[in-house]
């Protein structure tokens, strides 16, 4: 028999984005094992009034990408900010983050923002991907180019993209691009579209 | 903060509308309409809805003016201008390549340079200022994306990917870029999107400030399937990503 002590994961995918946004259906698109959910009904969901939504993540969703060699972990945060122990517990040791965030929501631009503020306090935007949902990609630029300049100051490549968390190879897609982003440092002065 | 005046014979038209609002985020700069031609710095035009008469008589009045306005054309992409002088953006414009211009533009026009914008503009050495996109000019020319394209507007296919992430990283000769997983039309599609909206930085090779990178030696091109996708400077994670999904 062989023995495992520990776990083999060495490489971590983090979802991150508001409440609601569809992290979890993410996770449950790409994972190779049935996602470990730490969801419970929520009252908050019953704002989303667009949405079936009924729960809210309080710990963390989990779910695997079996490898070659090695098995990737797949977390979904928690998208309240009174968890945010556990984005510190886990976020540190992220290989990749992807931001959701709803493009068809009014404060798209400050969720983005909010977000950014808690990966670069974490120092985790070196392989960040924005996955913009609820966007028809041949629409999607002005929200795109808007997003764009709120990222470039914090990751000089700006990965910005339209995403289907319901789709497995868009939610490949989204991770991929966090994984292949050559990231050479955050620009010392933050950079604008104006001169 | 500079103030310019700013003529549009189309000032109900949702692209002159649209981009009145892009001026607006310009910071340092005042942009006021007005109705006299003659005074105004720049003129903003829509090209679906002028007619023929009405363009002959702008660029006739264009020609009259002593102090000629930079004049924004904004097109469909097949009404061409009727003015070489003219800059030509294709609307709904990117607000990153309208800058650009409007940079250039306006640089141009307050050093008194009369017949800025496309004759000038054209003539530059650097790609990344002319309006229209011409895959030939770029043979020969070290390549960098500047920003990361939209890859879901080409499907979901990860080549796109691997494609942006390889000119992300660093200049890159054109003819390396055959060896992409991406036929010749694939590819001159994200290079003409790309330079479209402003993410195509493409320099001549001459320029030693430039450092360029061809495919390196020991990589070979292969013809299809996983060996050529993972002949492309594949950065760990991301590899792995690739032979598991790539043509899942």
């Amino acid at each position: 028999m062989k023995c495992v002590v520990g776990h083999r994961i060495q490489k971590r995918i983090h979802f991150v984005g508001s409440f609601g946004v569809g992290k979890t259906t993410a996770m449950a698109s790409v994972s190779d094992i049935p996602v470990a959910k730490m969801d419970v009904h929520s009252h908050e969901a019953l704002s989303l009034d667009d949405s079936e939504k009924t729960t809210t993540t309080v710990g963390f969703d989990y779910g695997e990408w079996h490898m070659k060699d090695e098995v990737v972990g797949l977390y979904g945060l928690p998208g309240q900010v009174r968890f945010d122990a556990v984005w510190d517990k886990l976020l540190p040791e992220s290989t990749g983050v992807v931001m959701w965030l709803y493009g068809d929501r009014p404060d798209h631009l400050d969720q983005c923002a909010y977000w950014l503020d808690v990966l670069a306090k974490r120092n985790v935007l070196k392989s960040l991907v924005v996955a913009v949902t609820r966007l028809d990609t041949d629409k999607a630029e002005p929200t795109l180019d808007a997003l764009r300049a709120l990222v470039k100051p914090y990751h000089p490549y700006a990965p910005v993209m339209t995403a289907d968390p319901r789709n497995k190879m868009s939610v490949i897609q989204a991770v991929a691009v966090a994984a292949s982003t050559p990231y050479i440092g955050r620009p010392e002065e933050p950079t604008t579209i104006t001169n | 903060m500079k103030t310019f005046r700013v003529h549009s014979p189309h000032r109900t038209s949702l692209h002159v509308i649209a981009l009145k609002g892009l001026l607006m985020l310009r910071k340092g700069e005042q942009w006021s309409w007005v109705s006299d031609q003659i005074d105004s710095d720049v003129w903003v035009l829509d090209a679906v809805k002028a007619s023929p008469e009405a363009l002959t008589d702008l660029v006739q009045s264009y020609e009259s003016c002593l102090h000629k306005p930079l004049v924004v054309y904004l097109t469909d992409g097949k009404l061409t201008s009727p003015h070489s002088a003219w800059l030509s953006i294709r609307a709904p414009v990117h607000v990153t390549k309208l800058f650009q211009l409007l940079d250039r533009g306006l640089v141009d026009r307050a050093r008194g340079e009369t017949a800025t914008s496309a004759t000038a503009i054209a003539g530059s050495q650097t790609l990344e200022h002319q309006l229209v996109f011409d895959r030939t000019l770029l043979e020969s020319r070290a390549i960098k994306l500047k920003q990361w394209p939209n890859v879901t507007r080409y499907g979901y296919e990860l080549k796109y990917v691997q494609a942006c992430a390889f000119l992300l990283q660093e200049h890159r000769q054109y003819e390396t870029l055959e060896q992409l997983d991406l036929t010749s039309e694939e590819l001159e599609c994200l290079l003409r999107d790309a330079h479209d909206q402003g993410f195509l930085d493409a320099q001549p090779p001459l320029n030693q400030s430039i450092k360029i990178n061809p495919m390196p030696s020991n990589v070979i091109p292969f013809k299809s399937g996983k060996s050529r996708l993972s002949s492309i400077e594949p950065i760990g994670f991301f590899r792995k990503i690739m032979q598991r999904f790539a043509l899942s």
